[in-house]
């Protein structure tokens, strides 16, 4: 019997499930350590601490999902190897972000290129994305774990695709259109890897095909539910405790969701609709202003009630998986994404 | 032209024109905020079907508005200046609905399986379960997960198998779509348990080589044939796609008659196969041209009959066209499709609020400090940004002691922790006096 067929096995009865968490986060950070080695003649402290730093909320959600399945033991080496490729790949996101973002700083420290510049910023960030499928496709090590790869790949396309999705400052007709179309791009720019988490987690870990397919599901809704907090938050988090200013996504005429709803009530000849047009958007005064009629037309509202439903959704999708204190944790997670206190 | 320490001297006047005491009204006000989704489904009294749990809130009020204090610390080097703004000890009042929007619990695994979810507890690992005993799966169940397992890598074996993966994970999405939003898709899938059955047979026939389609079996209560059923639900999938999603219901008729033309199984021409034989049919066919994968999805020959079929506007060249692809449809089958097409539109209808309990909502807060950080532009003008605000609604009171039912107890459950909904009421507040800062700024310019 293998490790893996043993995990999906043995009890769950009597395990420390906290320490369980504890190991396999050591675990994961030892294999990213690792990963990086290779790479290490062309990185500086800035890449170093993107990957010590942060709430590592993808391998978290990975390591979990692994753990619905497979409760008690050791997880086999592969999923830590997934779940540090997959960080990997998110980091490669964050770089590339900053890149086409022109942001100076990323988590309170100076983005990669602004500290290195552009040309050096791409060429690192590439580095990320390629370790990472070099990655994953190093971990799996049987004849199914080969269509993880493929999905592991479509995942790396579907963040591209978001990506430039996400520029295209196209707006279709209708509001049903325009929010069908925000769906689309988040599902790919973020989405994608919590979906990718939690598939790769639980099809790693032996999971079967339904678990695997309803993992997806949970990483789909839990990934738009954080996706759209992050638009709200632009909106409605102060300055310090956001690490950047808010109104962010007005100032450079994103298409988040509490402006797409806020065009439906304002109208595309508003100071929102404008921004949204790319026909200028607001600065200074103007744009608290605009901030404010965000607030009074009940975008921020309908936004958080979005977010918020999709974290519900997450939470139907963990209810047909055993009742175990991983799943617990995945709960919380979905919870705590749209409940996180604000501006404390 | 006014410099940051002239409007912070002006700003803390006791009164008077261009004071924020002067300025300040009796209370700031939020007429509504939200709806906001509390659970995804709960019963609700006097409902058969129950609904989401929603809150909203209206005809907030803060107050009364009174400065206890402005303190400032010493200009910057920027020529920024903050200054702490404090409230005296006010409260939040006002009125709340909580209810439901009407809709059926999914009680299908929409995201996996697609089974009852009694069925699936039959499977589950459930290590807290049992009387003492070990909460292991079964060596049954762990062959039945290893043997499904098995069959995704057999089918992507040859190109025609992997055609069909590619197919199914192409509209994943839009398939789980249908199937999480339309309770007739899901009524008429699980109806008299044919689904499920045939699901435990075709395990056991894989496992032991057998027929998985049977021409002298029966499934489910109804008595459906393997084939009958597992043709029929693809129509259904169909019918419920089509209006949302075109190309992934022709998807699922493309699938049906792939597999017709394949190993010549229709409704009702069974062509007994057992698994082996399934994948050695699927590993000699070959992929469907991609002429035909990127035709549109009216093109399939069996789109525009079946359209007119579940608009109620059909006759009978309609049927005989499905009938002479082995597909016959009787009354029942033509009535559910119809059914499950008509909710595929009725979903988008707004659904009805079923009333849980109402009244008013209210919390005491003390005194609160707001610090701004005001900076002088090279126009001379004043900027006012909110940096930090102690304003919390933690506590907000609802009276939910007396809050009925499942819905009570989740409601209660919910905004105990609800964090972030209770900030963005604090939002509201905190912006009505950045703005009233605001205005006094501009007025000082």
């Amino acid at each position: 019997m293998s490790p893996t067929d043993q995990a999906v096995l043995a009890p769950a009865r009597g395990v420390d499930a906290e320490a369980l968490q504890k190991e396999d986060m050591a675990r994961f950070r030892a294999e990213v350590e690792s990963a990086l080695d290779p790479q290490a003649p062309y990185l500086t402290e800035l890449e170093f601490s993107m990957f010590a730093n942060g709430k590592k909320i993808r391998p978290r959600v990975m390591l979990l999902a692994a753990r619905l399945v497979a409760p008690a033991g050791p997880l086999p080496d592969k999923v830590y190897k997934g779940a540090a490729s997959l960080e990997m790949l998110h980091v490669a996101t964050l770089i590339h972000d900053d890149v086409i973002d022109e942001a100076p700083l990323r988590r309170g420290l100076p983005s990669v290129s602004a500290a290195r510049g552009t040309k050096i910023a791409v060429l690192v960030g590439d580095l990320q994305f390629v370790q990472a499928l070099r990655g994953f496709a190093a971990a799996v090590d049987t004849e199914r774990d080969m269509a993880l790869v493929r999905r592991v790949m479509d995942a790396a396309f579907d963040v591209c695709r978001g990506e430039l999705d996400e520029l295209d400052r196209f707006l279709p007709e209708t509001s049903e259109q325009r929010r069908e179309r925000y769906y689309k791009t988040i599902d790919r720019k973020t989405a994608a890897l919590f979906r990718l988490a939690c598939q790769a987690g639980i099809d790693l870990a032996g999971g079967r095909s339904r678990d695997i397919r309803r993992g997806g599901f949970f990483g789909r809704a839990l990934g738009r539910a954080f996706q759209i907090m992050d638009d709200v938050r632009d909106v409605v988090e102060l300055d310090a405790l956001a690490g950047k200013s808010a109104g962010v996504d007005l100032a450079l005429g994103r298409h988040s969701l509490p402006l797409l709803y806020a065009y439906d009530s304002l109208g595309p000849d508003s100071p929102v609709g404008r921004a949204m047009r790319g026909l200028g958007a607001p600065e200074g005064a103007d744009l608290e202003d605009a901030l404010d009629m965000l607030r009074d037309c009940g975008a921020i509202d309908a936004a958080y009630a979005d977010a918020r439903r999709e974290a519900e959704d997450a939470l139907f999708y963990l209810e047909p998986f055993p009742p175990s204190p991983f799943r617990d944790a995945l709960r919380r997670i979905a919870r705590e994404v749209v409940d996180r206190p604000l501006n404390r | 032209m006014a410099s940051i320490q002239s409007f912070v001297t002006r700003l803390s006047d006791a009164g008077g024109p261009g004071t924020l005491t002067g300025s300040l009204p009796m209370q700031f006000s939020v007429a509504s905020a939200g709806p906001f989704p509390l659970a995804g489904h709960v019963a609700v009294a006097g409902s058969d079907v129950g609904g989401s749990l929603m809150i909203e809130y209206s005809e907030l009020e803060f107050g009364p508005l009174a400065v206890a204090g402005v303190t400032t610390g010493p200009d910057d080097d920027e020529g920024t200046h903050e200054v702490d703004v404090t409230l005296g000890a006010a409260q939040l009042q006002g009125h709340y609905e909580l209810f439901a929007l009407e809709s059926s619990r999914v009680d299908l695994d929409v995201g996996g399986a697609v089974q009852p979810f009694p069925a699936l507890e039959a499977l589950s690992m459930d290590p807290t379960g049992g009387a003492g005993d070990d909460p292991t799966i079964t060596e049954a169940q762990y062959d039945q997960i290893m043997q499904a397992n098995a069959q995704k890598p057999k089918l992507a074996e040859s190109p025609a198998g992997q055609q069909m993966l590619d197919s199914y994970n192409q509209y994943n999405d839009a398939y789980h779509d249908a199937f999480k939003s339309n309770a007739l898709l899901r009524q008429y899938w699980s109806a008299g348990g044919a689904i499920a059955e045939m699901s435990d047979h075709t395990s056991d026939a894989l496992d032991q080589g057998t027929v998985v389609n049977p021409a002298d079996k029966t499934f489910g209560t109804s008595g459906f044939t393997y084939n009958m059923n597992a043709l029929q639900q693809k129509f259904n999938v169909w019918a419920a796609c089509v209006n949302d999603n075109p190309a992934a219901a022709a998807a699922a008729l493309k699938f049906g008659t792939a597999v017709a033309t394949t190993t010549g199984n229709t409704k009702t021409t069974i062509n007994p196969m057992t698994g082996g034989e399934v994948y050695a049919t699927v590993d000699q066919a070959k992929p469907a041209p991609a002429a035909n994968l990127l035709a549109a999805p009216e093109e399939h020959p069996l789109h525009a009959p079946l359209l007119s079929i579940v608009q109620n506007s059909h006759d009978d060249r309609h049927l005989d066209i499905l009938a002479n692809q082995g597909m016959e449809l009787n009354d029942d089958e033509v009535k559910a499709l119809q059914e499950i097409y008509a909710e595929s539109l009725r979903v988008k209808d707004p659904a009805a609020r079923l009333p849980i309990a109402s009244g008013n909502c209210a919390v005491a807060v003390g005194e609160t400090v707001f610090r701004f950080r005001l900076t002088r532009q090279p126009n001379d003008t004043i900027t006012v940004k909110l940096v930090q605000s102690s304003l919390s609604l933690d506590g907000l009171d609802y009276g939910a002691g007396q809050w009925p039912g499942e819905a009570g107890d989740v409601a209660r459950e919910r905004l105990e922790s609800a964090a972030f909904l209770r900030g963005i009421i604090e939002d509201r507040i905190n912006s009505q006096l950045t703005r009233l800062v605001r205005g006094l700024a501009a007025q000082s310019a």
